[in-house]
């Protein structure tokens, strides 16, 4: 049900995006590393950076919404995140290092952000956060800029929701399946040799309490070799449907 | 037939138990199923571990040790580079009893007795089993290097299996000074790490060029044609250490004749070569108590059945790791790591109601090259009547970027934590 209330309301507000914001939309919803030459010509200086920011918004809306009407996904919703504490969402589940972060008093100033975008693990440890980190300091600065200015119903959605259904989604199949947790476990075993099943990253990234869908969504992607990589391409090729719903569903409840 | 809930009648029982009968514990004890693993290492701590874990307590899980503590093969060779330390590649046995209530014996398995189901400990004790696991690792077969024994690997160590050996290797490689050489002979096909003697190489290599010794050599004797991601080491032989490995096939040495530890050399049809460091990694075969036991082939090593890491010979017992004959897997933690969890699956099924799901094994083992220079080789497998065979392979690509080396370097990382998180129970 809830999924299929997202998707209406992310086609929705596509489409209200599409009519008052040409150029941003068609930005987000195709290949985000374009140059949007179309908003150099016309806007001023600060609307530049807050576009750019935009658009390196791609590399975290993997795993963030950055709208108050959306759920969590792999990562917090970080819609309002200047000046929230760390650790802050009730419904989400924060890493250990996270919460002790935020019992130090971590609180998300804009040079707290630039920083953890530089290097998350050199803010939070043992962060849960898999991402490498953002090297150049003006493109950080553009894109806390965009973060912390962004307004309700401005940033659509990045995921593929097609407006046909979710019928097309990567992985949709295995998504509409109830998933054998118990099946999973024993998937699992294979995956915990590398994956720690506490969640902790030592240099592999922590794949627990995911939810479902975004789940499965990654694996698809390991799978069809939209994200490259020869051990989880290696991993998945010898996974079905049923295999990959079972451990979605294990690796969901394990992080409860 | 009225119905009992569970917990009343455990305490119906219980209650008849102490009124009857003088030693409660021990009926208990004997009314659970039993299972005895020979060997802590990747195969049998991991499958004491998921017993234990997922059995919930319906499974009397005892594990047979020999040491004390447990310290990896894998991560030796990058202690033997500077990369690591001897502590953080050792490891205790303690959250294995305390949070997973293992009963750890620490003592030498001396012989199984298959019709009694009883295992034999050194000082004489029995331990009875319904189900044993065996994952004693491997023994040297000293005698396939002529002059080479027990006694001269303590002059010439094989460091093959991981503790004091490990550590006079490092303490030899040490000392070694500016024009001397240091010798490998390396082992026969089938050995415990395909590639680890070339991984050895490079940490060997990396050590001496750090401390500017640019006028020693690494010289190989391999009694193979070809090795283990041969085009990967070459091409960090020759981008890191250029000059500094020769490594030289039987069919330019002509064969290795004998070694003489005293003198420091390795005799060949080719060439007698002279070393201050003689590392001679012999051929190898099943840990003794599994060949005792009467379950190895003429190999050496012992069969089992592919869909569920039974012994071919005695369908009460799992042979798992180096000690096994596992197909196209090659004998590797990760191997064993992997075979130990289908075989727990199959335990708990033969003993509690617990569901069985089909075998599926694999394998993935990083190489350190150089600094930040690692590499890796993967295979998925599954089991046919014939054997555990490979459905699908990976290896990592000559000519690939240092960013990309790196990142495999980390993974690497994450994964000792992992895996040795999945034998333990814990890092420490
Ligand atoms: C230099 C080197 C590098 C390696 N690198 C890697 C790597 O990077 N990745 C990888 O996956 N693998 C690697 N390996 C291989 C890996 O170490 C082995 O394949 C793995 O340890 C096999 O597990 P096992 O359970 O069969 O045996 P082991 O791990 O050797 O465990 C056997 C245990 O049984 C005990 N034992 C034996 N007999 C008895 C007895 N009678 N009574 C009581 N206890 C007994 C021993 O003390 C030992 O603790 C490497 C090996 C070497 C030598
Ligand atoms: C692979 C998924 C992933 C990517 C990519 C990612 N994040 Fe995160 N992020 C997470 C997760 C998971 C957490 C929760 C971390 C924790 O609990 O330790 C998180 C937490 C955060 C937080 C803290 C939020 C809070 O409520 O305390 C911020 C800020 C953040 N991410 C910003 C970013 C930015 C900016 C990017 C892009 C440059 C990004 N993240 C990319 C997964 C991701
Ligand atoms: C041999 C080690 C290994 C094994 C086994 C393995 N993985 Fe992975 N996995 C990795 C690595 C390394 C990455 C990071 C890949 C990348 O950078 O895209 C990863 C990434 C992932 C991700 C994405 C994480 C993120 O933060 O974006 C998921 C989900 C995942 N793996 C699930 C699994 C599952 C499920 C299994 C078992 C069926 C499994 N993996 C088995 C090494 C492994």
């Amino acid at each position: 049900m809830r999924v299929a209330h997202v998707a209406a309301l992310a086609a929705s507000l596509t489409l209200a995006l599409l009519v008052a914001m040409p150029a941003a939309a068609e930005e987000t919803a195709s290949a985000p590393e374009a140059p949007d030459s179309s908003v150099d010509d016309t806007t001023a200086f600060e609307n530049d950076t807050y576009e750019r920011g935009r658009s390196l918004f791609a590399q975290c809306s993997r795993c963030h919404e950055l709208d108050p009407l959306r759920a969590n996904r792999i990562g917090p919703n970080l819609f309002s995140i200047l000046g929230r504490p760390a650790a802050a969402l009730q419904d989400f589940r924060y890493s250990q290092g996270m919460r002790a972060a935020a019992q130090d008093g971590l609180v998300w100033s804009r040079d707290a952000l630039d920083r953890f975008i530089a290097d998350p693990r050199s803010v939070v440890r043992r962060t849960s956060m898999n991402y490498r980190g953002m090297e150049d300091a003006t493109a950080r600065a553009d894109l806390v800029t965009f973060l912390t200015g962004v307004t309700p119903g401005e940033y659509a959605p990045q995921t593929p929701v097609a407006t046909d259904g979710a019928a097309t989604e990567i992985g949709a199949a295995a998504m509409a399946l109830e998933g054998d947790a118990a099946y999973g476990e024993y998937l699992s075993g294979e995956c915990v040799t590398c994956h720690q099943e506490t969640g902790a990253n030592e240099g592999i990234p922590g794949i627990v309490g995911w939810p479902r869908d975004a789940f499965i969504r990654a694996l698809f992607e390991y799978k069809t070799n939209v994200r490259s990589h020869q051990v989880m391409q290696l991993v998945t090729s010898n996974l079905g449907d049923e295999e990959i719903a079972a451990l979605a569903a294990y690796f969901e409840q394990l992080g409860e | 037939m009225g119905r009992l809930s569970r917990r009343r009648f455990a305490q119906l029982a219980l209650g008849t138990a102490t009124v009857t009968l003088a030693t409660p514990s021990i009926i208990r004890a004997q009314a659970k199923p039993r299972v005895v693993v020979v060997g802590g290492g990747a195969g049998g701590a991991t499958a004491a571990r998921y017993i234990a874990k997922d059995s919930e307590g319906a499974v009397d899980v005892t594990l047979i040790e020999m040491n004390k503590t447990f310290t990896t093969c894998f991560f030796s060779n990058l202690y033997i580079g500077d990369f690591r330390t001897f502590e953080s590649i050792t490891h205790s046995y303690d959250q294995l009893a305390s949070g997973y209530g293992v009963t750890v014996v620490n003592a030498r398995a001396a012989a199984v007795d298959r019709d009694a189901r009883e295992v034999a400990l050194a000082d004489g004790s029995k331990v009875p089993y319904d189900r044993l696991v065996l994952s004693p690792g491997i023994d040297m077969k000293y005698d396939t290097v002529p002059g080479y024994s027990a006694e001269a690997a303590e002059i010439a160590p094989h460091a093959w299996k991981a503790g004091p050996q490990t550590q006079l290797l490092k303490t030899k490689l040490d000392a070694v000074e500016d024009g001397q050489n240091v010798i490998m002979v390396a082992p026969p096909n089938p050995y415990r790490c395909p590639p680890g003697p070339y991984e050895r190489i490079s940490m060997f290599a990396h050590v001496l060029k750090k401390k500017g010794l640019t006028n020693s050599k690494i010289i190989v004797l391999d009694v193979k044609e070809k090795f283990s991601k041969q085009a990967l080491f070459s091409e960090g032989w020759e981008n890191h250490y250029p000059g500094m490995v020769e490594w030289l096939p039987p069919s330019v040495h002509g064969g290795v004749t004998g070694v003489d530890v005293n003198a420091g050399t390795v005799e060949t049809d080719l060439d007698t070569f002279e070393g201050a460091l003689l590392n001679i990694v012999p051929g190898q075969k099943a840990g003794a108590i599994a060949t005792d036991a009467g379950l190895a082939n003429d190999s050496g090593f012992c069969p089992i059945d592919p869909y569920s890491m039974r012994a071919k010979e005695d369908e009460s017992i799992f042979v798992l790791g180096d000690a096994c004959i596992a197909g196209d897997m090659p004998k590797s933690g990760f191997s064993a790591n992997s075979q130990a969890k289908v075989a727990a699956v199959q335990i708990r099924g033969d003993l509690t109601e617990s569901r069985v799901f089909p075998a599926r094994y694999a394998n993935t083992c990083w190489s350190l090259i150089e600094t930040e220079d690692g590499v890796k080789v993967g295979a998925q497998y599954q089991p046919t009547d014939e054997k555990i065979a490979s459905t699908s392979s990976f290896i990592s690509q000559t000519g690939e970027s240092a960013d990309l080396r790196k990142t495999t370097y980390e993974e690497s990382i994450g994964w000792y934590a992992g895996i040795t998180t999945d034998m333990f129970g814990t890092t420490g």
